[in-house]
């Protein structure tokens, strides 16, 4: 018999985890990240097919992973990165290869993650930000709704700046002549990889023993084999019309959603 | 100096009353006085006038069970004049010292029907049945002997958090900082506080400190390996020295977790499965090179990193394998229960654990789908 696992119970145990190594409830630490008792929550009172809206707020993050000139670099300080997330997924089982967000019973299918990272220059009101946000291209079931028509659109994209940015008129754009963005294809990210794409991102080296332990990578393994593998598995399916994959429940459209074909 | 520990027993069925007072004897240096209940007025005057006579009290839940009987007040009553007096006079008149008290009965679960009131919960340091009452000599020296520790360091002024906790200043550093705020915040009231404080949220609850069971799965050893005593001998500078530690063995478990990161090449024991963790242990010190067993796995579990026991069947356990019990945790160094699959299923201990979360009956469910 294997050890049954599912998104809820290893995004609990990844809180625990992260609990321990970021939050270590001492004194005269540096912040570690905020609002994950709330999650924790959330969570605990989670039924199926609920839509998940959470935000966490990651402080401390490497500061080499911040790429402006030096010189403003050493100015700013209260570096910090939000997570925000909505959610609603579902595990599909080994053989049914679908997209695991779904509807929630009380909406339409609702995803978004974004990253804001936001600093300022103490005593003064100048403000630093940027965004970045993995979306899902919300269609009608006839795979037509006029949005995003004339470009490619991926049905899972990443694309930076955005909404977050643009309307906001505290953000100085300095001299950079911002193009929209093209959306890169990318796999959904629910909450566990979409933590580990920030711990990955933007925490380097200093969380090595954590990043690199066992208990960590089944975790993500996990959560990638939920998420990721009816993604990839779609779209080896598409390019590949021979019978390998004849014992699958493939979801017809799905890859060519992923490729933003329609 | 030999510490002799008295008790004044109250109770109104004296011939049982002896059964306990000798079985509780047994234990070095613990006497109990057993005398009879008299009137309110009486017995509040005997106990103001003899307070050097005795080091704690034992009441029968109800003291007029016996026709002959002369209570005319119930235990609960003594007890909270008894807290009043040591905090506030009442005609020129109150103790010196605080003292435990004990709430007992011969009627099987009365303390469930005690639980229904729980505002006189607070008063007692022990409530339980009397056969259990006859087997709890030692708990019994040990809690009068901190209540006198206790009050010692607050005549000398010298209670502070590493006088509680038995902790020196810098292991004070390394644990739980919330707890040492909370433990600030009370280490100058009654010492019935600080005891019942220290007994229900630290000692009792698994978190800031961890029982031998507990420590074991941590180092996944087997607690039956021939050496187990031995490995434990290494955590010495772990072990918990605070109120009542004569009686439960604990350890801190954040001095372990830096234990063992000091001595293991920075590695961090929570990440390492059983199978490293004894490795490591074995190349560190040649004489584990055997008598360390690892502990095998429960029904229905793979994950080897354990790091509790289960809450009803007491068998080690990852928290990947055990199902989260529904419970509220007081405070942020307590850590939640788990309970292994056969526990889940057989539901052997369910007065103990009552709930599941919610998220953890979806995951059970699919170990029937399994079996169907």
């Amino acid at each position: 018999m294997s050890r049954k696992s599912t998104f809820v119970k290893d995004a609990v145990e990844l809180i625990t985890m992260l609990e321990k190594e970021f939050n270590p409830k001492k004194w005269n630490k540096k912040p570690g990240i905020d609002k994950l008792e709330a999650l924790r929550t959330v969570l605990e009172n989670y039924s199926q097919k609920k839509t998940i809206k959470t935000n966490l707020i990651f402080n401390s993050i490497n500061i080499n992973s911040i790429k402006i000139p030096d010189s403003t670099l050493k100015e700013i300080n209260n570096i910090s990165l939000e997570l925000r997330i909505k959610i609603c997924e579902e595990d599909s089982g080994t053989e049914t290869i679908k997209d695991c967000i779904i509807q929630s019973i009380d909406s339409r299918i609702e995803y978004s993650v974004q990253l804001i990272a936001k600093a300022n220059i103490p005593l003064t009101k100048v403000k630093y930000k940027m965004a970045w946000h993995l979306d899902k291209h919300i269609r009608s079931n006839t795979l037509s709704d006029g949005v995003g028509k004339g470009f490619i659109h991926p049905e899972y994209h990443f694309s930076v700046g955005g909404h977050e940015v643009t309307k906001d008129q505290d953000v100085n754009f300095g001299t950079l002549l911002l193009l929209d963005t093209p959306r890169f294809m990318h796999p959904p990210l629910g909450i566990i990889l979409s933590i580990d794409f920030v711990l990955r991102y933007f925490y380097g080296s200093r969380h090595l023993n954590f990043l690199s332990s066992k208990k960590y990578n089944k975790i993500t393994q996990r959560a990638k084999i939920r998420l990721w593998r009816p993604y990839f598995l779609a779209l080896a399916h598409h390019f590949d019309d021979s019978t390998r994959f004849s014992d699958l429940d493939i979801e017809k459209n799905y890859a060519s959603k992923l490729l933003g074909e329609h | 100096m030999i510490n002799r520990i008295n008790y004044l027993y109250y109770d109104d069925t004296i011939d049982t009353a002896i059964t306990i007072k000798d079985s509780l004897e047994d234990t070095d240096n613990l006497f109990i006085t057993v005398r009879d209940v008299e009137s309110w007025k009486e017995i509040v005057q005997y106990l103001l006038g003899n307070e050097l006579e005795f080091d704690g009290l034992i009441l029968d839940w109800k003291l007029d069970g016996e026709d002959t009987s002369n209570a005319d007040f119930s235990s609960e009553a003594l007890a909270e004049q008894c807290r009043r007096l040591v905090s506030h006079k009442l005609k020129k008149k109150k103790f010196s010292k605080d003292f435990p008290i004990i709430l007992c009965s011969a009627q099987p679960g009365f303390h469930n029907a005690h639980s229904s009131d729980t505002t006189s919960l607070d008063l007692f340091d022990l409530i339980l049945e009397k056969d259990k009452l006859a087997e709890k000599g030692s708990f019994l020296k040990e809690l009068a002997s901190c209540y006198q520790l206790l009050e010692n360091l607050k005549r000398n002024g010298q209670r502070s958090v590493n006088s509680i906790l038995g902790l020196d200043s810098s292991q004070e550093k390394d644990i739980s900082q919330d707890l040492v705020k909370k433990v600030t915040s009370i280490k100058d009231r009654d010492s019935h506080e600080i005891v019942r404080f220290v007994k229900n949220e630290v000692i009792n609850k698994k978190g800031a400190l961890i029982d031998e069971a507990v420590l074991a799965a941590r180092l996944g050893v087997d607690i039956e390996s021939p050496k187990w005593d031995e490995l434990k001998n290494k955590l010495s500078s772990c072990k918990y020295m605070g109120t009542l530690y004569n009686y439960y063995n604990r350890w801190w478990a954040d001095l372990v977790d830096i234990w063992w990161e000091t001595n293991f090449e920075d590695s961090t024991l929570r990440y390492l499965e059983a199978t490293e963790r004894i490795e490591k242990l074995k190349t560190k010190y040649p004489e584990f090179s055997e008598g360390l067993n690892k502990i095998s796995l429960s029904e229905g579990s793979i994950e080897e990193d354990f790091w509790t026991v289960c809450y009803g069947l007491q068998v080690p356990l990852s928290e990947s394998d055990g199902f989260e019990v529904d419970m509220h945790l007081h405070y942020s160094w307590q850590e939640k229960e788990y309970i292994c699959l056969e526990e889940a299923k057989n539901e052997d201990n369910k007065e103990k654990w009552k709930k599941l979360q919610e998220f953890e009956e979806d995951r059970l469910s699919k170990y029937y789908e399994d079996s169907e």
